[in-house]
């Protein structure tokens, strides 16, 4: 049952009556209304704050707007008390103190209890009915931080009004849950790789994430409690607060807008092998929109995202070069091409068409597909802009891309994204029937002139969890050596009819030693007036590879030690 | 895949035929179909199989109470001609004076997990279609239930060092790899922090785990 208030009737005075000295108290009597009609009187609560609900924000972040703060006008609360909930979120603290939900799972031969910090809206108005005590805490990793509520507070209002105001999306017309400041800890503490509880026991996370109902349904159902009916956003505290970031609040929340329904699953397959286009352009137009919202490129200035710094989506992703194996770092790809139609069409017309356009998406559209929709609301605008959007698909290899990029020296941590490639493996690609190997997300080429004698290629092989990566066991899987087929002209492509096919010239298995491979090519390996040939790696193991590192040397003599083909044998 | 205009009045024209992961024409050939076909005047890109494949411009009239059921009567009258088996609605999204309708295709009743249709509706006209549903012309057996896949699910959990897990949630559903589908099951699992959600995909045909996936977004 809902009350409201809809009156102060009376003040009674105690004492003398009609005599303004003689008053010693004042009691307002308030009347609360359901449906129904009165039912309830309600006593001795504060007279309403005149205030309007102002509080301290920052517009961006810390860094972003240099420590300076803004003060805002909050959207009313629906509360009388002026907690921070709206008609579109309801912000929790997750406090560090007993009260939380407990529970205590299965570990097997483990005897533990888990502690979630205890869920609060700490948030009210001072006296005057505005928030303008609520400041930043001296200390980011403050994990009760009540200005964490209200920065999450104003950025949830304001990112819901603006897909409701600017696309008409009422999915989230209700008041979303968003927790803020969230660890929790086990009793007794127990060893999670990469995770360090705090000398209260409290385990730190540097993260946040966008909860639908589905994973509270699996969370419940793991940990027996009860399960909860609504999507959430949560904002986690470690090293950096992650709430004070407002395009990394306007991400999360356009996760949610995206829903579970789109972009949402494992890696697809196509003809050049594995494709993380889904989850990548869920993570890419999260962060477009999160970017356009803020008319400012960059994600991240202030909490890095994902531990790999920030995002400009101002400098440009281009397909196949900037091809990357994991899903934030690729989304690059389609927010920076919409950044670059943003600057060509302006932000009503790039945040239209590809707001249109998602909403046809499915669960696993690719990046061609994508590219087909938005060009066509593009095209629905007016010629010109269907051109121009074009233009920019084609620039950027957003549209119609071979994706096989130049083998070049590779250092994982010394690239661009930091990131090393990956070969997905029999455990974690997704779906069975692949059969020949499980095929890397691209393909690798080589030029090479008509004289070439041989091309030596080498690559280190490291394991990656399996696909549990973050599961709080890592695997311990060895690494398997990795088969590398050969294709001169063309790329190599795949095919499932309905066996899977892979069309090559030749597969090698190099040995794996001290973690790496290493295979010269020769000979019918090249077109014979010089040219391109195609690589892709092939994984038959379980686990997940990683590439870490990648060579490339061009060999005036065949050598005699080694792994040395000619592709004709 | 290409794309082609119909209109009521030319003549039919064979479009070349193009493989799988080819795109469409930087231009639009003008084609016809004979007769009044149900999607005449819209711009339409069909597969080269001949399934529709997307659809704009077009004003299907719907028979049906409500967005849901023009849908349904979609599926039932035209789900051929977008190669599917079948399709339950998923969501009914009213936007303006549009309605967006999300399919979720199924083959033999089970949800096919790849893949989906979007119908956008305005009143009782279907306007615009976008088809990702896969094509389905084989399909492997089930040889596990959804205990042994979920024993499969706590083994791999304990290879991890997550012994004594037992997973709840195991969904059934459908996975494609070109025209060959298999029956998958979906095994929830929830880390203790409350951002992890993985999803076990346990492989029905093979009887054993194919892959994990990370369903919190960051």
């Amino acid at each position: 049952m809902k009350l409201r208030m809809i009156t102060t009737l009376f003040a009674v005075a105690l004492g003398s009556a009609g005599c303004q000295d003689d008053i010693a108290e004042v009691e307002v009597v308030t009347l609360l209304e359901d449906d129904q009609g009165v039912v309830e009187v309600d006593a001795a609560i504060d007279p309403m704050p005149t205030g309007t609900g102002e509080a301290w924000v920052y517009l961006d972040d810390p860094v972003t707007n240099a420590g300076e703060l803004t003060q805002v006008t909050l959207a009313p609360s629906v509360f009388d008390d002026g907690r921070l909930t709206s008609d579109w979120v309801e912000v929790f603290n997750c406090l560090n103190e007993e009260g939380g939900v407990s529970a205590m799972p299965n570990f097997g031969p483990f005897d533990i209890t888990v502690f979630l910090c205890n869920e609060v809206q700490s948030v009210r108005p001072d006296d005057d009915g505005n928030y303008l005590s609520i400041r930043p805490p001296e200390d980011d990793t403050d994990p009760n931080d009540p200005f964490a509520e209200v920065m999450m507070y104003h950025h949830v209002n304001l990112v819901h009004d603006y897909f409701k105001n600017t696309h008409g999306f009422a999915e989230l017309d209700f008041a979303l849950p968003a927790l803020v400041n969230v660890q929790f800890k086990t009793e007794p503490p127990i060893p999670v790789p990469g995770v360090m509880p705090g000398p209260d026991g409290w385990i730190p996370f540097s993260n946040a994430a966008f909860f639908p109902k589905e994973n509270w349904q699996a969370f419940a159902a793991q940990f027996g409690l009860p399960p909860r009916d609504k999507d959430s956003i949560i904002f986690f505290q470690g090293d950096k607060d992650f709430a004070y970031d407002a395009r990394v609040i306007y991400h999360e929340y356009t996760h949610a807008v995206v829903g579970t329904g789109r972009l949402n699953g494992f890696p697809t397959a196509d003809k050049f092998g594995l494709s993380n286009a889904p989850g990548s352009m869920n993570e890419g137009l999260a962060d477009y929109f999160a970017g356009s919202i803020a008319d400012d490129p960059v994600i991240g200035a202030y909490v890095g995202v994902m531990g790999l710094g920030l995002r400009d989506l101002s400098e440009a992703r281009r397909c196949p070069e900037d091809s990357i194996d994991e899903i934030h770092a690729h989304g690059q790809l389609i927010g920076s091409t919409m950044w670059a139609v943003r600057e060509a069409v302006g932000a009503e017309i790039a945040d239209g068409i590809a707001f249109r356009a998602l909403e046809q998406f499915s669960r696993t559209t690719d990046h061609q597909q994508a590219a087909e929709l938005i060009l066509a609301e593009a095209v629905d605008i007016s010629d010109e802009v269907g051109n121009q959007v074009r233009e920019i698909f084609e620039g950027y290899g957003f549209i119609d891309c071979e994706r096989s990029r130049a083998w070049e020296r590779f250092r994982a941590a010394q690239s661009r994204d930091r990131i090393p490639h990956i070969v997905e493996g029999s455990q974690s690609a997704g779906r069975g029937g692949l059969d020949e190997g499980v095929p890397a997300y691209k393909q690798f080429f080589i030029d090479v002139d008509a004289d070439t004698a041989a091309v030596q290629l080498s690559w280190s092989v490291g394991t990656s969890g399996g696909g549990f990566g973050g599961f709080g066991g890592g695997g311990g899987e060895q690494a398997s050596p990795l088969s590398i087929s050969v294709r001169k002209n063309s790329p190599i492509e795949i095919g499932y009819t309905p066996r899977m096919t892979v069309a090559e010239d030749a597969r090698y298995t190099p040995e794996l030693a001290n973690g790496g491979q290493r295979i010269v090519l020769s000979g019918d390996c090249f077109p014979a007036d010089g040219g391109r040939v195609h690589t892709l790696f092939l994984n038959g193991g379980q686990s997940a590879a990683q590439i870490e590192r990648m060579d490339i040397e061009v060999l005036d003599a065949i050598p005699e030690d080694g792994l040395v083909v000619n592709c004709s044998d | 895949m290409f794309v082609v205009r119909l209109s009521l009045i030319s003549l039919m024209v064979c479009a070349p035929s193009l493989a799988i992961g080819q795109t469409a024409p930087q231009t639009r050939p003008t084609v016809a179909v004979p007769g009044a076909d149900v999607f005449a005047g819209a711009v339409v890109t069909t597969a080269p199989d001949g399934t529709i494949r997307r659809a704009r411009h077009a004003a299907v009239q719907l028979p049906g109470a409500d967005a849901k059921a023009r849908a349904e009567s979609f599926v039932a009258r035209y789900g051929h001609r977008l190669g599917l088996d079948g399709a339950v609605v998923e969501s009914v999204r009213p936007r303006g004076a549009r309605t967006l309708v999300r399919l979720r295709p199924t083959h033999g009743g089970v949800p096919v997990l790849d893949g989906g249709v979007v119908l956008t509706l305005r009143g009782a006209q279907l306007i615009a279609l976008n088809n990702e549903a896969p094509r389905i012309e084989h399909l492997e057996s089930k040889k596990i239930d959804a205990v042994r896949a979920r024993e499969i699910a706590a083994e791999a959990l304990a290879a991890q060092g997550i012994p004594g897990a037992a997973p709840k949630i195991a969904k059934l559903g459908i996975v494609t790899l070109g025209p060959v589908a298999t029956p998958v099951y979906e095994v929830d699992w929830a880390g203790l922090s409350l951002d992890q959600h993985w999803v076990l995909r346990i492989d029905a045909h093979r009887g054993r785990l194919v892959g994990v996936d990370q369903r919190g977004k960051h």
